[in-house]
């Protein structure tokens, strides 16, 4: 017995002095590629960070995130999730066919009134513009049959139905679903490894769009895709991976010869002559192509001999929206609640908008707190 | 039997004095918030953030500031950026408990908005500390947020038993 | 500090090892009191000092006890009086202020204290000693270093097994180590581990998920989230004790057993010989025998049964669902003595009937508050006409049944007898080896990639 029990040793010892070795000499990274977020650093070590034992806690953290082989690991660790029986993990599914998809939650109900409540008193604020909500349903609602067996998930019909009874009339309630559910035997409308809709799936909800909202000279669109290789936030998220990467495609339109236009991000005190940010291709989080990500406000100025102007308060899903709807104003404002610190009064006042378009994904929507805090600014 | 009773009191008095020092609150000093503003903000870079009044106040915090003695309040001066400085100072310290809450939703939400997105930002958003003493309370989201906390605690708490032993902290 | 944690692992550990096993003789007591210290220290920065201090007191009051004989049970009587006003004011005062309030009306100030990790499990040693010198045992331990590591030791610090100086003494000057004790060690400390990391935290996932259904969930899972608390406590809390275990073996030191398979226990006084058995063993050393034990008339024995029960409920926590989980096994043991025991039923209804009266005790214990155990219980029982079965309870079974079939397996001595098998034959030592490799992987992979890992009996 005991020339095994020697070994057993060993083999321990060995394990535990090889990797903590290693773990001394192998230099700190500052970011992981496969989980999208920065690691943890050495603590800061001083009296007061002992004593409330705040050093302690994030030492472990800085122990685990800047363990050899950490990539590994945690490649091994979801193996073994996936073997024992696992289709979620952090609120994303695994779906049969290997792409992704977010749980939707039961949302918080006195939000969801607070909420309706803002959107109603601005609704009846500011009485001039059309008023638009496009709520689009998630990857869960279009394509329930893909689910894992028996995976539980609020019901986001429901919801959707519910939302727009409680809507105020004066504000026109865009629904997709019709659309979105007959496409999509035909066509991806999300990405698998990402939580947005697919520039495919807005161009369906711009389609339904233009004929709620009396826009007649659409020009034709060339679809040309730009990446083959984006690997979204999902995967970062739940560890899945997926069969394989996602396409991005955008939709060119073929504009007028003397159409320009200039998009200028006024926060950052930057301008730009197109809507795609192609460096971000080179980035991680590819989506991000459309206007470079999510900014408090972008401020779209077009050559159109037009009186329209527009207002979007919107997430990220606008983001691959928005290009389609620049041909068609004389200008094109963005705001993203979560960013935006101003005063919405002040510019609804000042700019004399025609239309106001909200456009948020249920999932976003059912969780936000910033529309309200943005929408009842004055009060 | 007169050796045993004094030993038994001897241990006693030594039980209660490591009570009392496990126990006791910190104790704390009265600084105008104007002071420790000015100290803060020649100590440190205000850099991502702006003094901000009690609007923005309520606006990230949903709290009135009318209804606490001081605030002192640093907002993210762009909103790409999630550094803040917030300190208060309560009229009554049953007032901590709301403010704490306050402070963890705006937390939350920061992180939510974040998520995926910064990870710059959702870095300093995990790293953020509250601090709080007697009736102030402190939320800070900074790349120096542990420096800053030192400053902010040494600034206004009497230095602790320990403070003292290994010489730390005193009057500034 | 945790066992299951990177930080102890491959940093404490390794540390830990190499000073131990470099020092001479003589120091290693000291090493072993520092390192624990620090073990300690790393968890509870502060309440360090109180340990420091329950140290020295129950050092000098048994060098006094020693000194003068003819005060000893004055003596003893002061230092139990001190370490059990020490556990009560951190454990029980603030729990004690609210029932106050609430049952005279008052307003007494109600002070949130927390509770100092472990202290239930050291201030139980400390008194195992000062109650067993006056009974005169042993002799006083002269040496401060030796009598700080016999408290402080890391490996049961904070989760037990409690170990009763009379056990231990010997050790504590005199302990051999070797090679293949180290690798000994090393395999019941990972078998520990895996029981922690792969299956406790697993399964604790399952239970966490049912908990945040609430109230309307199906009987199935219902009884899903009970079943997953029944095996996350057992493999949390036995696993904890490999790992104590295995760590004693590597040092040089000798532990009991603190499990023996409890679920395969035929009756409810059975499963209690066999779960936490170094707590049984107290209670029965120091409350109930001197209470009389059994050996009293029935009303006196039936009176020592629930005070120890109650006693026992109440160390596991300041809450009344503790009190209550505690008395119901007083009144099951009770039951089992005066009735059950005259009735002969074949062994496998006994043993359902252990598992179900057991299963029914955890849903009082992991309740936050006795009306959600209430609730829970309710559910289990499929009253206000819920569903028996629905689309959630069979997604549940669907993501956990592996699991709670390996929970099941590893919860029964066939598991246990298997493993001493392979030990035995010396063909399938390679195999076991290589098993014991694989479990130590997967364990690091779960804890470095853990979000989930708090010890049960941390709150205790």
């Amino acid at each position: 017995m005991k020339w095994y029990r020697r070994i057993a040793g060993f083999l321990f010892i060995i394990f535990i002095f090889g990797l903590a070795a290693a773990a001394l000499f192998q230099p700190d990274r500052a970011y992981s590629p496969a989980e999208k977020r920065n690691l943890t650093q050495f603590p800061a070590l001083s009296l007061r960070t002992i004593a409330d034992g705040s050093f302690m806690d994030r030492m472990e953290d800085y122990a685990a995130d800047q363990f050899p082989l950490r990539d590994t690991f945690m490649r091994l660790k979801t193996r073994l999730s996936i073997l024992r029986g696992s289709v979620e993990s952090q609120g994303v599914y695994r779906c049969e066919d290997g792409s992704l998809m977010e749980r939707f939650d039961a949302p918080d109900r006195e939000n969801y009134k607070e909420t309706l409540a803002a959107i109603s008193a601005f609704s009846a604020r500011y009485k001039g513009p059309d008023m638009y909500f496009m709520l689009v349903p998630n990857a869960v609602s279009v394509y329930p049959e893909k689910l894992p067996a028996h995976a539980p998930t609020e019901d986001q019909n429901a919801y959707i139905d519910r939302f727009y009874k409680d809507l105020p009339l004066s504000i026109r309630a865009l629904d997709l679903r019709n659309d979105l559910n007959a496409a999509a035997a035909d066509t991806q409308l999300y990405y698998a490894s990402d939580h947005h809709w697919t520039t495919d799936a807005a161009l369906i909800a711009f389609m339904n769009y233009k004929k709620t909202a009396g826009l007649d000279n659409v020009p034709p669109f060339h679809r040309s895709v730009i990446a083959n290789d984006f690997t979204g936030s999902l995967v970062s998220e739940s560890g899945f991976s997926v069969p394989a990467p996602d396409a991005i495609t955008v939709y060119l339109p073929e504009e007028p010869e003397d159409f320009y236009y200039t998009v200028s991000y006024t926060n950052e005190n930057l301008r730009r002559a197109s809507c795609y940010e192609t460096e971000k291709l080179k980035e991680d989080d590819k989506y991000q192509v459309f206007f470079g990500g999510n900014h408090p406000i972008i401020e779209i100025n077009t050559s159109l001999d037009s009186t329209r102007s527009l207002l979007v308060i919107k997430d990220s899903y606008a983001n691959c929206f928005l290009p389609f709807l620049v041909p068609e104003y004389r200008s094109v404002t963005v705001v993203d609640p979560r960013y935006y610190y101003d005063d919405i009064d002040v510019l609804m006042e000042s700019r004399g908008f025609t239309d106001v378009l909200f456009l948020y994904n249920v999932n976003t929507f059912a969780e936000d707190t910033n529309l309200k805090t943005v929408l009842k600014n004055a009060q | 039997m007169k050796k045993v009773l004094l030993t038994e009191l001897i241990a006693v008095l030594l039980l209660v004095l490591v009570m009392v020092l496990l126990l006791s609150n910190k104790r704390t000093r009265e600084v105008p918030l104007a002071e420790v503003d000015a100290a803060f903000s020649a100590g440190f870079s205000t850099e991502g953030m702006e003094k901000a009044g009690e609007m923005r106040f309520k606006r990230a915090f949903g709290l009135n500031a009318a209804d606490y003695q001081e605030l002192l309040y640093y907002t993210p001066d762009n909103t790409m950026s999630v550094n803040e400085y917030l300190l208060l100072r309560v009229k009554d310290e049953a007032q901590l408990t709301e403010i704490r809450a306050g402070i963890e939703r705006r937390l939350e939400t920061q992180k939510k908005n974040f998520d995926g997105y910064g990870t710059d930002q959702t870095e300093l958003l995990n790293k953020a500390k509250i601090w709080s003493a007697g009736p102030y309370i402190a939320f800070i989201v900074s790349r120096e947020a542990d420096a800053q906390l030192d400053f902010t605690a040494d600034m206004l708490e009497e230095p602790g038993f320990f403070a003292r032993l290994f010489g730390k902290g005193g009057k500034k | 500090m945790v066992f299951s944690s990177v930080t102890f692992l491959f940093i404490f550990l390794p540390v830990t090892l190499l000073l131990y096993y470099l020092v001479p003789e003589k120091g290693k007591n000291l090493v072993l009191l520092v390192l624990s210290l620090i073990f300690y220290a790393w968890g509870e920065p502060l309440y360090v000092f109180l340990m420091l201090y329950s140290i020295l007191f129950n050092y000098g009051m048994g060098l006094l006890m020693e000194k003068h004989e003819g005060a000893k049970k004055q003596i003893l009587i002061f230092s139990v009086i001190i370490n059990l006003f020490i556990i009560g004011f951190f454990k029980y005062y603030g729990f004690l202020i609210e029932n106050l309030n609430a049952v005279f009306r008052l307003s007494l100030p109600v002070r949130k204290i927390a509770l100092p990790i472990g202290i239930s499990f050291y201030t139980f040693q400390a008194l195992s000693y000062v109650i067993d010198l006056y009974r005169g045992r042993f002799k006083a331990q002269k040496n401060f270093i030796a009598f700080g590591a016999y408290i402080t030791m890391f490996p049961q610090l904070i989760a037990g097994p409690i170990v009763r100086y009379e056990d231990i003494k010997d050790q504590m000057t005199n302990r051999r180590l070797s090679g293949a004790r180290l690798g000994k060690g090393a395999l019941r400390f990972i078998i520990g581990l895996a029981k922690k990391v792969l299956l406790a935290n697993l399964i604790g996932a399952l239970f966490n998920e049912v908990q945040a259904l609430g109230a309307e969930v199906s009987t199935l899972s219902a009884w899903l989230g009970a079943l997953a608390y029944t095996f996350q406590i057992y493999f949390d809390f036995s696993g904890y004790s490999d790992m104590a275990i295995g760590l004693g073996d590597m040092l040089g030191f000798h532990f009991s057993e603190n499990f023996k398979h409890p679920y395969f226990a035929d009756s409810v006084t059975d499963f209690w010989r066999r779960w936490h058995i170094s707590l049984g063993t107290w209670f029965r050393e120091y409350v109930y025998i001197p209470l009389g034990g059994n050996r009293v008339k029935v009303l006196r024995h039936v009176f020592n049964i629930l005070v120890v029960w109650l006693l026992t409920g109440l160390w596991h926590g300041a809450s009344w669902n503790f009190v209550f989980w505690g008395l119901y096994y007083g009144l099951l043991l009770l039951f089992e003595k005066y009735i059950l025991d005259r009735i002969r039923l074949p062994k496998i209804l006994r043993r359902l009937m252990m598992i179900f009266a057991v299963i029914i005790g955890w849903v009082f214990f992991s309740a936050e508050s006795l009306p959600q155990a209430f609730q829970t219980l309710a559910a289990m029982f499929g009253a206000g006409g819920r569903a028996g079965i629905d689309e959630t309870a069979r997604y549940l079974l669907k993501s956990y049944g592996l699991p709670l079939i390996f929970c099941a397996f590893f919860s029964f001595p066939a598991a246990h007898a298997l493993l001493n098998k392979c030990e035995k034959e010396t063909t399938l030592r390679v195999p076991l080896l290589l098993f014991a490799v694989v479990l130590l992987i997967l364990s690091t992979a779960c804890l470095v990639t853990q979000n989930y890992n708090p010890f049960l009996y941390f709150r205790f």
